[in-house]
């Protein structure tokens, strides 16, 4: 049996979610996505950047990730609107549901995105197109929110073509169909290729998808590696991956935080990073895995990004061995002057978690470590996010950094954070 | 059409089936002054789940007197709360 892959994209996610809430839930007559829009953070402690803009507001040239006061610039009349993220959360689940009912596997990819393997439903629905019609429609009804749906013989065209023309639409892109539809597009259009990417690309004078899948792949190679290898199978539409429905295991767990005022004192800055080791901890555990490389981030008030990693000596799930990592590579890269905005730590190099050799010369309180941390997360899961915290965070002036802990969005509406 | 969207305080049935049948309720309008309506007829029931806020829409007649006015109530089923959404005559 063949696979049909569709992936499924919910057009500007956030705002299409308040939107519909507020039209269908409170009854109000003014819909978001009709008029230039934006859902933006919390300008006040620092957070306010757009996470998502209505199509009309995509025409004044405002875009995803750009600071408020230069949306505004662009756009004077637009209309904000806080994020909601239980909101977010609920809708999330609520589509995967729907498309569980219709497909027999289903692979969540974020919040907004999933693939769905419709092979051997023919009968059922009809042609692919029409299927995917037929859920693009029923999200539509049902949830009153409109998403993309790309369809083709694997994930990576699939996806492809679901970022073609928006909103409400289904557009098809099986292998047949690229030299038409794929080709002509510009190369950073691909999958996995950046801006960065981009330009490398562009010094050896490939500037569409179509000139990189005729590209020599060994000269690919040579500039870019292994990676050069695999957006040239992506821009000749191939994927080996199939639809799965179990989600795969992170590679990787991550964390920052935008403080509300700037960090300029080294207790403080500590404190941060452990509500964030605090949080990295608990979802590692929650998946079973451990990590062995550490990632310390910064950003300055000057907007200057700093990072260091460390390999540590085992791999650890421990909450506490992540925090005084963290600080060891914290004092090696912070002057102890300059004012920092934000700050993150990432867990990588992960693997499921194994019993772990004793350390000969080391105070080792792995064992005493984890059965801590065990209670706390066990505290946690009866009783709720901010049933137990730190003394330590609680200070006054650092209640603030409790918003690195406990919130349902750090769990399951991001995607690991990537390496700084 | 007019739109509420205003909490009410109701007084429903379950019956041994689990289906809601709201009886009679109570709100405040926005001058604080308190209305108690009694549902004379339940006209349809549909579950929605726009955005994934799973509750039921009920389309009620209330009769009082020679007067007749149909309106729309809401079972918000997480947060176990009936809304006044609006008045539809």
């Amino acid at each position: 049996m063949d696979s049909i892959v569709c992936h499924i994209d919910v057009n500007s996610a956030f705002l299409s979610w308040t939107a519909a809430y507020r039209v269908k839930m409170l009854g109000e007559r003014q819909d978001l996505r009709d008029i230039p829009s934006a859902i933006c953070g919390n300008s006040d402690t620092r957070h306010g950047i757009i996470l998502a803009k209505s199509g009309p507001a995509r025409q004044y040239g405002v875009k995803t990730g750009e600071p408020l006061y230069q949306a505004r610039q662009k756009c004077p009349r637009l209309t904000v609107a806080p994020p909601d993220y239980a909101l977010y959360t609920a809708a999330s689940r609520q589509f995967v549901a729907l498309l569980k009912e219709m497909a027999p596997v289903v692979e969540q990819y974020s919040i907004d995105e999933a693939w769905i393997d419709i092979g051997g439903t023919e009968k059922l629905y009809g042609p692919p197109a029409r299927a995917a019609e037929l859920i693009k429609n029923r999200i539509r009804d049902e949830l009153g929110f409109t998403v993309n749906v790309g369809v083709s013989s694997n994930k990576l065209l699939a996806k492809m073509a679901s970022d073609f023309e928006k909103p409400d639409r289904v557009h098809t892109l099986f292998p047949a169909e690229m030299p038409d539809k794929l080709w002509p597009l510009p190369v950073r259009n691909l999958f996995m290729v950046g801006p960065a990417t981009e330009r490398k690309l562009a010094a050896i004078g490939i500037r569409t998808i179509g000139q990189l899948a005729k590209a020599d792949p060994e000269r690919l190679k040579l500039r870019l590696h292994q990676y050069g290898g695999l957006i040239w199978n992506f821009a000749n539409g191939r994927c080996p991956d199939a639809v799965r429905d179990e989600a795969a295991l992170n590679k990787g767990y991550g964390n920052s935080v935008t403080t509300p005022a700037d960090v300029t004192d080294r207790g403080l800055a500590c404190r941060v990073l452990l509500s964030l080791a605090e949080n990295i901890g608990f979802r590692i555990r929650k998946d079973g895995q451990a990590g062995s490389c550490v990632t310390v981030f910064f950003r300055t008030a000057d907007f200057a990004n700093f990072s260091r990693q460390q390999q540590l000596p085992d791999p650890t799930d421990a909450t506490l061995e992540i925090y005084r990592a963290a600080c060891r590579l914290f004092d090696r890269l912070w002057d102890g002057r300059t004012p920092l905005r934000q700050l993150g730590v990432y867990l990588s190099r992960t693997g499921c978690r194994s019993g772990r050799q004793a350390a000969l010369f080391e105070d080792d309180r792995y064992d005493q470590l984890v059965r801590a941390d065990q209670a706390v997360d066990g505290i946690r899961a009866r009783f709720g996010e901010r049933a137990i915290l730190r003394a330590c965070l609680l200070q006054p002036g650092t209640t603030a950094l409790n918003d690195a802990l406990g919130q349902e969005r750090h769990y399951s509406l991001t995607k690991p954070l990537p390496g700084p | 059409m007019t739109t509420f969207n205003t909490p009410v305080e109701m007084i429903a049935v379950c019956d041994a089936e689990g289906r809601l049948q709201p009886l009679r309720f109570r709100f405040e309008d926005a001058a604080h002054q308190s209305h108690i309506v009694r549902i004379s007829e339940v006209l349809s029931v549909k579950e929605i789940n726009y955005v994934g806020m799973h509750c039921y829409l009920y389309i009620c007649r209330a009769v009082s007197g020679e007067r007749q006015t149909l309106f729309e109530l809401r079972y918000l089923v997480k947060a176990h709360r009936w809304i006044l959404f609006q008045l539809l005559s």
